[in-house]
């Protein structure tokens, strides 16, 4: 840190002996669309190699004497104009976007803009139209398939869902892999919170709620930008090493001939539809072909068998030979499709005003916005309100201040999912074709075709179990800039992230694996405080060469805090926590600070040659005191070899850029890893008992079966890139490639050791792991008229994962799931491996099969398939004619297993499809174990097979994840002028937009898409999950 | 003026920054769970979980499907009919034992004896004691001369002989004895939920189990059951637990606090399907033509069955789907399995029983008086358990008849092996649901229990024990596989079918 100071010092002393005395001509460079100041613009007199560029602001300074007559002033992206130099020594321009050229200008670390040209790294944006068109709640959802090497897993169709997003890869083993979000300028928080921990309860058994960046209102971004490499996000240090994703919301526009501020209103209903394939749809409640009525007995309940009248399973008869005895008992069975009866048409309004505009010296925008979703299943809702504005004033010849302000409420009504009794979809994915489920609860509450053991009627559970959770969320911002020369400036950057979000679980008197009812009351309060001071710097040393560059210090602050209490034995129906016959109190609060002090400069040559440098020293609050600070440097290049080799103005091949970069990142530890700590005491059975403390009035604790680590070191990124970037055919062909190679070291990671040591694991630096990947980015316009246009872009990004080592003597990580089958990080398999059950194989991969031709069941465990895709793409085609736009996305994830653990039950239960090849036979293709020839013995695949055979083996379990979507066909017309000029109107506009119409997969539930664990690592654990749903959005647009 | 002031309060800013940045940081204090607890806390933590996890918990659970006092109705293969993985026994031995109960043991001995309270350290390596026989008895050798020492490196501890584990075992209840006996430092009060403080019930109990583990030992190799029951005699000689003394956790009839027997077996959450065998009911049920072999107790350790066609009776499951609804079986009577039951670690009848066996092998395996009066005691001592009557004037006719009847009886003219038979059989009654009944079978044979292969009347079985006898110990966990595997003695093999028929050294 002294160092840095002394350099700190240094440049002062430099920028005070610098001031100019001659005439300086300066102004502003502002774009035409938007009045927003253009950074990097190349501003020259004509006739001379006198020149320089406007810095962040978009301001200028140059020097020129009296023979000069014009100024030059270009940027990519923008027409290039000339300008006379009069006697005035301030001279503003305004450039107008050149239609031919792609936006350039991007949002890189710390919020510092730069031309795309100038970066030695990969960085890709997303528009605001193409995020509002995707019409998702999930701010997270609207880039799927949008951005090269970004991979989006949704983790099924409630409203309010989580979205998991990971960046290149998994760069962490047990870290959340999750980029870090930043909202003009500060970080915001994206975590998924739940009111009780994963000790209490397992996401396994109740799913998970919505990740927080599902706040965001959509209708305020502006852009995204994905920092996709450590070079491009080192100056986050240790919170940059997943990837960034920087959001800019929109600011309002000066336009001071205008009588009233700029209103726009845009208003939206979509309609959604659940994915109900994957049933069996033919054999009716019962067992052993013959049918039970499901009801109790004694209340119409009927079993052909004379036994038991209801029972979990649909092995009954065939629906077109039910037998005489049966219609002349009950009558002939009423057949349904239990899934289809039971998902509604799920909808979303989604209403948004904004009102903005500018004079001189200040701009505003407000958008107020309203969504308010009805899932696909009864009582589960979405509901968001936020307010949100910006006020960008200039305050002073030289000091400029902006702040944002939001405000959001979202309230999420959810049904917990999972393997649970309490978990609707473990009832309804069970539920017989022949049992009025709807029926019978409106008539007798919480009466299934099962005993008192079995299952809950799915109705009684959407109406008797809940999970609801309302975030109150302010963001809260100020960025003042003083100019202190013309080529220096200071920055203060600080924001407020902080949210509350009351949780609750409601279990109602009644239900079966819970018969007294519990509930629980939980409060989340998260607030993160971030603030960066950044001295940055644009100097011109002569024509040729520009350097730039900025140092900083920042610091940050998190903040979390829990308070839940649980009470179980409730009195029916009345969730108050004073009605309980016990309750428990439970607490957890983390904070942790991180102290940076950052730089970077920036050396540009003849605007071909760009050369960049950043350091970031950490100190991080979570690693041990005398061994906190952590230093992240990163170097990149770019080269336009276009220019050098004379292309520049070639009409076929004018832009070629080569990219290099270096970088390292990091992440830091959890808070509360280094300390040795007591646990409160809580005796359990590993299974559903425990012993709650305090007990009888007396408190226990018992050791940590964890073995914190003193000696702790944040884990470490060291990525290489190299980019190519090309231009074909005056820009109408564009192409964007970047290979990189990521390994993490020191993964902070608990070790798993012999319980007999004294502990379940310990906390070390160890492991490595490798990414390798490509992307690739293709723009073209292959057809340009007047009116019509074609756009297209692709996005294919193939990412190659090693786990290279772990610890000694770990091979494995779990993840998730069960014992059998799980997920897990395997060292021989790599991440996201599915392990389980399977059948044993000879050498040569053939099935080897008993003598009754039955395949036999291998002794161990092993892998049997793996979540992580193969490559994933997107593919968008825009037509446009007059007012008219037609756009479709593709979005492509090919390979990758889901492992369906809902066929466990469904095939033992007689719902899944599978089991509608019952009573046939089936040769096994295989090797007979006892002599080696192939099998020829069939097997009759009835009711035992399915039940007590074929789930034996979890390979079975195994689908494919794979897909290619029509995620979004959006059409959209906007009326032409020439009709809405005489009226109040500026624009208006309709759009249909259809997401999700189309699938191909081999997955039986239709949409692979889903995960039980919402956005933790493990995804492509399926099981008890809502489905994804398809839908068609109209909307409509009105600016005046 | 303006990079003045920049320069100001940059400088100021970082100088700030750096004055106070290492206070500023260090706040990676765990805000919710303490750096240190004292001993009052950490007692109650290793009785609670030692009752739920391991008197009440899994080994006991295996333990009373193999012994037949319960089976689990349900379609296999599961632990009812001998089905384990590596996986359900990983808990016992990872989570409840070797970091809850005895690494927190450790941790308290040495806590103890460093703040001077002997009473702590007492009970602290009585539980230690305790629970390494748990252990051993289930999987054989266990590592303890180098385990508890992750701190140290030692990651992957060595394991020790049975034999020695044994030896170990005694030598803590021997220290346990003297440090209760100090007298001095903090004493337990509402924290001791056995005793309550009561530091000579302790040292009883300690007694107590030293006689369990030396007539543990009667058939070890190298070892002679005279000897053995010897030792065990001049331990209960030392003064055993009474009546009073039969230590028990106290369970709540509240959520969270209850037996768990019943959260295992009864309160419905996830399954009711353990339930006293058909083989055990019918065996305490006796036959309708032998007066007096209807055993009392059965109204105690089982439930009749609630409603239904069967109402009022008792009928036991085997370890197979019944063919009608659970609910028209018996459940685990209510004084074992009611939500605020007693747990009781060691009854006072098996003070009795095993001063009875031990005066039976100390005169080579002879009935002499003193062996038929312990046996006699025994039997009463497990009558009254329940509040069953057993003096002559106010018994009912049927304990009467039950105490009168031939089979019930032990005299100096019963023949040896039936008096042994006989010992044991009242033993494993009287040990109903206790671990140590799954000992004694293997020690002694006694009762002869057959496989767990029973059928329901009239419908055939469906799933066949997976091994063809009753499981001789545990296999070994997953987590030593996994993370320990070399020390692992190579002479049990990693199937757990084959490694459940190796019998244990002391029962070689």
């Amino acid at each position: 840190m002294k160092k840095l100071l002394q350099s700190l010092l240094i440049l002062m002393f430099i920028a005070g002996s610098a001031i100019a005395q001659e005439r300086t001509i300066t102004g502003t460079v502002t774009g035409k669309d938007d009045g927003l100041p253009i950074p990097g613009v190349s501003v020259k007199i004509v006739g001379t190699q006198n020149g320089t560029s406007t810095d962040g602001s978009g301001k200028f300074a140059l020097k020129a004497d009296a023979s000069a007559a014009s100024l030059e002033v270009s940027s990519i992206g923008y027409v290039k104009q000339t300008v006379t130099i009069g006697s005035s020594n301030v001279i503003n321009v305004v450039l107008a976007t050149d239609a031919q050229q792609l936006g350039e200008v991007v949002v890189t670390a710390l919020g510092v803009s730069k031309d795309k040209r100038t970066l030695g790294y990969s960085a890709q944006a997303v528009k605001a139209e193409d995020i509002l068109n995707s019409r998702e709640s999930n701010v997270v959802n609207a880039l799927a398939g949008k951005v090269a090497g970004v991979q989006i897993n949704n983790s099924g169709g409630q409203a309010g869902s989580s979205s998991r997003i990971t960046i290149r890869g998994t760069t962490s083993l047990i870290g959340d892999n999750q980029p870090l979000f930043i909202i003009d300028g500060i970080p915001m928080d994206n975590s998924t919170n739940r009111g009780i921990t994963e000790n209490d309860e397992s996401t396994l058994f109740s799913g998970n709620g919505g990740n927080r960046g599902i706040d965001l209102d959509p209708n305020t971004i502006e852009t995204m930008t994905v920092l996709k490499g450590a070079a491009a996000s080192a100056l986050y240090g240790s919170r940059g090493a997943m990837g960034v994703i920087m959001i800019t919301t929109k600011r309002g526009k000066k336009d001071a001939n205008r009588k009233y501020p700029r209103v726009s209103f845009s208003s939206s209903l979509a309609l959604d539809n659940a994915y109900t394939k994957g049933y069996q749809n033919s054999y009716l409640l019962g067992t052993n072909g013959l049918y039970k009525n499901g009801l109790p007995p004694g209340l119409g309940g009927y079993a052909e068998d004379g036994g038991a009248t209801q029972i979990s399973q649909s092995w009954g008869p065939h629906k077109d030979s039910v037998s005489q005895a049966v219609i002349n008992a009950v009558g002939m069975p009423v057949i349904r499709d239990p899934r289809k009866d039971f998902y509604r048409t799920g909808k979303v309004w989604n209403n948004s005003v904004s009102i903005s505009g500018g004079g001189d010296i200040s701009t505003y925008i407000l958008t107020y916005s309203n969504l308010d979703q009805q899932g696909i299943v009864d009582n589960n809702t979405f509901k968001r309100n936020s307010v949100s504005g910006n006020f960008t004033s200039q305050l002073g010849k030289d000091f400029k201040s902006s702040t944002s302000v939001s405000y959001t409420n979202s309230q999420n009504q959810r049904m917990p999912e999972g393997n649970s009794k309490r978990s609707y979809l473990y009832s309804l994915n069970f539920a017989p074709i022949s049992f009025d489920a709807k029926g019978q609860y409106e008539q007798f509450g919480n009466r299934s075709w099962t005993n008192e053991n079995g299952f809950n009627n799915p109705y009684w559970l959407i109406n008797n179990i809940a999970m609801p959770s309302t975030v109150d969320r302010f963001i809260v911002s100020n960025e003042s800039t003083l100019d202190i020369l013309s080529w220096l400036k200071l920055t203060n950057r600080v924001g407020l992230d902080t949210y509350t979000d009351q949780q609750a679980e409601h279990v109602n008197f009644g239900t079966i694996s819970v018969p007294r009812g519990r509930m629980y009351d939980a409060l989340i309060k998260q607030t993160q405080i971030n603030n960066d001071l950044i001295l940055s710097a644009n100097y011109k040393i002569n024509d040729d060469m520009n350097i730039s560059g900025l140092i900083g210090n920042n610091i940050n602050q998190r903040k979390y805090a829990r308070r839940t209490v649980r009470g179980s034995d409730i009195i029916p129906g009345y969730y108050d926590i004073n009605g309980a016959s016990t309750t428990e109190a439970l607490q957890q609060d983390e904070k942790r600070r991180i102290i940076g002090v950052y730089g970077s400069a920036t050396f540009e040559y003849k605007s071909f040659l760009y050369l960049n440098a950043t350091a970031r020293n950490d100190w991080s609050s979570t690693l041990p005191v005398d061994n906190n600070s952590f230093f992240y440097p990163s170097v990149s290049a770019g080269f336009v070899f276009t220019d050098v080799i004379g292309l520049k103005e070639n009409p076929y091949f004018s832009y070629g850029k080569l990219r290099l970069s270096l970088a390292q990142s990091g992440n830091d530890a959890d808070p509360y890893s280094i300390y040795q700590t007591y646990l409160r005491a809580n005796p359990n059975d590993g299974q559903r008992g425990n012993i709650v403390f305090p007990f009888n009035g007396v408190n226990a604790f018992e050791k940590n079966a964890r073995l914190f680590n003193e000696g702790l070191k944040p884990e470490k990124v060291t990525e290489k890139e190299i980019g190519l970037e090309l231009k074909f055919f005056r820009n109408r062909l564009g192409i964007d490639a970047a290979y990189y190679d990521k390994v993490s070291k020191n993964q902070i990671l608990p070790q798993e050791v012999s319980g007999a040591s004294g502990y379940v694991d310990r906390v070390i630096n160890a492991g490595k792991i490798r990414n390798k990947g490509f992307e690739l980015t293709v723009n073209a316009s292959p057809f340009r008229t007047e009116d019509f246009s074609w756009d297209i872009q692709l996005n294919f990004a193939q990412n190659r994962y090693k786990l290279e080592s772990i610890a000694e003597g770990v091979d494995n990580i779990f993840l998730a799931g069960f014992e059998s089958p799980q997920i897990r990080a395997d060292k021989d398999y790599g991440y996201g491996v599915i392990w389980g059950t399977r059948y044993a194989r000879n050498s040569g991969g053939q099935l080897l099969i008993d003598d009754d031709g039955y395949p036999i069941v291998a002794d161990d465990l092993g892998p049997i398939g793996n979540v992580t895709p193969k490559w994933t793409g997107g593919f968008r085609n825009t037509f446009s004619y007059k007012g008219f736009s037609l756009s479709t996305l593709f979005d492509v994830r090919h390979g990758g297993d889901i492992l369906n653990f809902d066929l466990y039950y469904s095939t033992f239960y007689g719902t899944a499809k599978v089991t509608e090849q019952r009573n046939t036979m089936k040769l096994w293709q295989g090797i007979r174990e006892s002599d080696g020839a192939p099998n020829t013995t069939k097997i009759l695949q009835d009711q035992e097979y399915f039940q007590s055979i074929y789930t034996l083996a979890d390979e079975n379990l195994v689908e494919k994840g794979g897909f290619l979507k029509l995620r979004e066909v959006t059409l959209s017309y906007n009326l032409p002028q020439k009709l809405i000029a005489k009226t109040p109107f500026e624009s208006i506009g309709f759009s249909v937009t259809g997401r999700n119409l189309w699938i191909k997969s081999d997955f039986s539930y239709g949409d692979p898409e889903g995960s039980l664990l919402g956005n933790g690592n493990a995804q492509g654990f399926y099981h008890a999950v809502t489905p994804g749903t398809k839908g068609v959005t109209f909307g409509l647009n009105v600016k005046f | 003026m303006k990079i003045k002031y920049s320069i100001f309060s940059l400088v100021l800013l970082v100088l700030t920054t750096l004055y106070s940045c290492k206070k500023y940081l260090d706040i990676n204090q765990d805000p919710n769970n303490p750096s240190q607890v004292t001993e009052q806390l950490m007692l109650p933590a290793i009785l609670s979980t030692f009752s739920y996890e391991v008197a009440g918990g899994s080994p006991t659970r295996f333990a009373s499907f193999w012994t037949k006092h319960l089976a689990y109705a349900t379609a296999g293969p599961h632990e009812g009919n001998y089905y384990l993985t590596a996986n359900d026994v990983d808990n016992f031995w990872r989570y409840s034992s070797y970091t809850s109960i005895m690494g927190t043991s450790v941790e308290l001995v040495d806590k103890a004896d460093k703040n001077g309270n002997p009473s702590y350290s007492a009970i602290a390596k009585i539980i230690l004691a305790w629970n390494l026989s748990y252990l051993t008895d289930c999987y054989g050798s266990i590592p303890y001369s180098d385990a508890f020492k992750a701190q140290l490196g030692i990651t992957k501890p060595k394991y020790d002989s049975q034999e020695d584990i044994y030896k170990q075992i005694q030598v803590l209840l021997d220290q346990a004895i003297v440090d209760a006996g100090k007298g001095t430092g903090a004493k337990p009060g509402s924290d001791d939920f056995i005793y309550g403080g009561k530091m000579s019930s302790w040292i009883h109990l300690a007694n107590t189990l030293k006689a369990r583990f030396y007539l543990r030992l009667s058939n070890a190799p190298g070892y002679s059951a005279a000897t053995q029951a010897g030792l065990a005699l001049t331990a209960l000689n030392a003064g055993s637990i009474t009546a009073d003394e039969a230590p028990f956790f106290k369970y709540l009839a509240q959520t969270g606090g209850e037996n768990p027997w019943y959260q295992y077996a009864v309160d419905g959450k996830w399954s009711t399907s353990p339930r006293p065998s058909q083989y055990y009911v019918n065996l305490l049920k006796g036959s309708s033509t032998i007066v007096g072999s209807s055993d009392p107790r059965l109204a105690f350790q089982v439930d009749p069955v609630a409603a239904g066609a069967n109402a009022g009776q008792y009928i036991g499951v085997t370890n197979d789907a019944p063919p009608t609804n659970l609910t028209n079986y018996s459940a685990i009577g209510a004084f074992y399995a009611a939500r605020d039951s007693r747990l009781y670690l060691v009854h006072y009848s098996e003070a009795l029983f095993m001063r009875a066996e031990a005066e039976f092998l100390k005169a080579n395996k002879t009935v002499n008086t003193a062996v038929v009066n312990a046996y006699n005691d025994g039997l009463a001592a497990s009558m009254t358990l329940y509040g069953i009557k057993v003096d002559a004037a106010s018994s009912t006719a049927e304990t009467k008849a039950y105490l009168a009847l031939p089979e019930h009886i032990v005299n100096l003219t019963t023949t040896s092996a039936e008096a042994y038979r006989k010992i044991m059989t009242q033993k494993y009654i009287a040990n109903y649901l206790q671990f140590e009944a799954y000992n004694d079978f293997r020690r002694t044979g006694y009762p002869a229990l057959p496989i767990n292969n029973e059928v329901y009347p009239s419908v055939a079985i469906k799933v066949q024990p997976v091994i063809n006898i009753i499981p001789l110990r545990l296999p070994y966990p997953s987590s030593e596989r996994s993370y320990n595997a070399a020390n692992i003695p190579t002479d049990i093999p990693l199937s757990p079918s084959a490694a459940m028929q190796i019998p244990l050294w002391w029962d070689k």
